[in-house]
């Protein structure tokens, strides 16, 4: 393939990639029964980057053979250095949705909650992607009786 | 071409049996955990080409059936595939508690 | 010196990504809710993979009865991670739970 057609496709891959991608929903109970309910989203995100993936691209829209070759090469080297199963792009840490918890907790101060719903999803654009735990819920308003 | 085939076969057979964790999934654990329900439910395809999920109703069904008048409560699930020789397993299996209310 | 950086660079990007598979928190009944939150507990269960040659996911089952150890009065909130920690030819399976107990 022709190095500026590649270059174009490369882009245009970019480009189309730039968007959201859901990979795991859960939905809880949700009680509507004990009073009025106020909405709360946390949400964690985390720099994604396929290196493998990036190298790939750049071997294909390199200009010298040489060059392409060497990135081919680290392409495999990087590769088969991060093997396994992967969830939208690799990250860099792994304990980024560690507070998610400690979060929900702290959102309702009545301690009241229901309807959580957790969300694993991902915004793309090619190797590069933010890579989010986003939990939405509820906090029950409770009507107070004397 | 046959040293091919051979090296291939031997690489698919060495991995059959081989599982791979989907997902995993628990509600809240109940105090009273006299009663564990347990239920197991699994579809097989072939190269992965699947054209229904119904083996997770029919894991849902079992689970129901066996506390029909209590209540199911802490409900861990686990969905596994496993593989084999071009064939796949995909199961669910789940544990709970039956607590009468 | 330009193949040296990009020998370091490679090994620099090289086993330490993870993927976050999932992370799901659930809550239970509103009484139990209405409980002062106490301690967050925390488990967690590792399985090594190497090219896939595993043949249980017992560690799942492990960290769940660690859970049922840990909160014999049972749980108000629980949050389950499932992540892969990749690594050269082989990867860590984790699990992570973090609960509130009774």
């Amino acid at each position: 393939m022709p190095i500026k057609l590649k270059s174009i496709l490369g882009l245009s891959f970019l480009l189309v990639g730039g968007c959201s991608q859901l990979h795991h929903v859960h939905i809880g109970d949700i009680d509507q029964s004990q009073g009025t309910l106020t909405p709360f989203t946390i949400k964690v995100n985390e720099f994604g980057f396929d290196a493998a993936q990036a190298a790939q691209i750049g071997s294909e829209v390199a200009k010298s053979s040489s060059t392409s070759e060497d990135l081919e090469l680290v392409a495999f080297i990087l590769a088969i250095s991060n093997f396994g199963p992967k969830t939208g792009n690799p990250v860099y840490n792994d304990a980024y949705a560690d507070e998610v918890l400690s979060e929900v907790i702290k959102a309702c101060p009545s301690k009241k909650l229901t309807g959580l719903t957790s969300v694993r999803e991902a915004t793309n654009v090619g190797p590069v992607s933010g890579e989010v735990v986003r939990i939405n819920g509820y906090c029950i308003n409770t009507t107070q009786t004397h | 071409m046959l040293k091919n085939t051979i090296l291939f076969s031997i690489l698919a057979l060495s991995l059959t049996g081989c599982v791979g964790l989907n997902t995993v999934s628990m509600t809240q654990v109940p105090a009273q955990r006299n009663n564990v329900i347990t239920t197991t439910s699994s579809s097989w395809n072939f190269i992965g080409i699947n054209f229904s999920n119904a083996f997770v109703d029919e894991a849902i069904d079992k689970l129901k059936g066996q506390c029909s008048t209590g209540k199911i409560e802490g409900v861990f699930t686990k969905h596994q595939t496993t593989g084999y020789v071009l064939m796949y397993k995909r199961e669910v299996i789940v544990s709970a508690y039956c607590n009468e209310v | 010196m330009k193949k040296l950086f990009l020998l370091f660079t490679v090994a620099m990007l090289s086993a330490c990504t993870s993927s976050v598979h999932m992370s799901q928190v659930d809550v239970g009944s509103n009484s139990a809710n209405e409980l002062e939150i106490g301690k967050i507990i925390e488990i967690e269960k590792s399985q090594k993979n190497i090219l896939g040659f595993v043949y249980d996911t017992n560690y799942v089952d492990q960290a769940y009865k660690n859970l049922l150890l840990e909160c014999p009065n049972g749980t108000s909130m629980v949050n389950v991670e499932y992540l892969t920690n990749h690594g050269f030819l082989s990867w860590t399976d984790k699990i992570r739970i973090k609960a509130v107990c009774l």
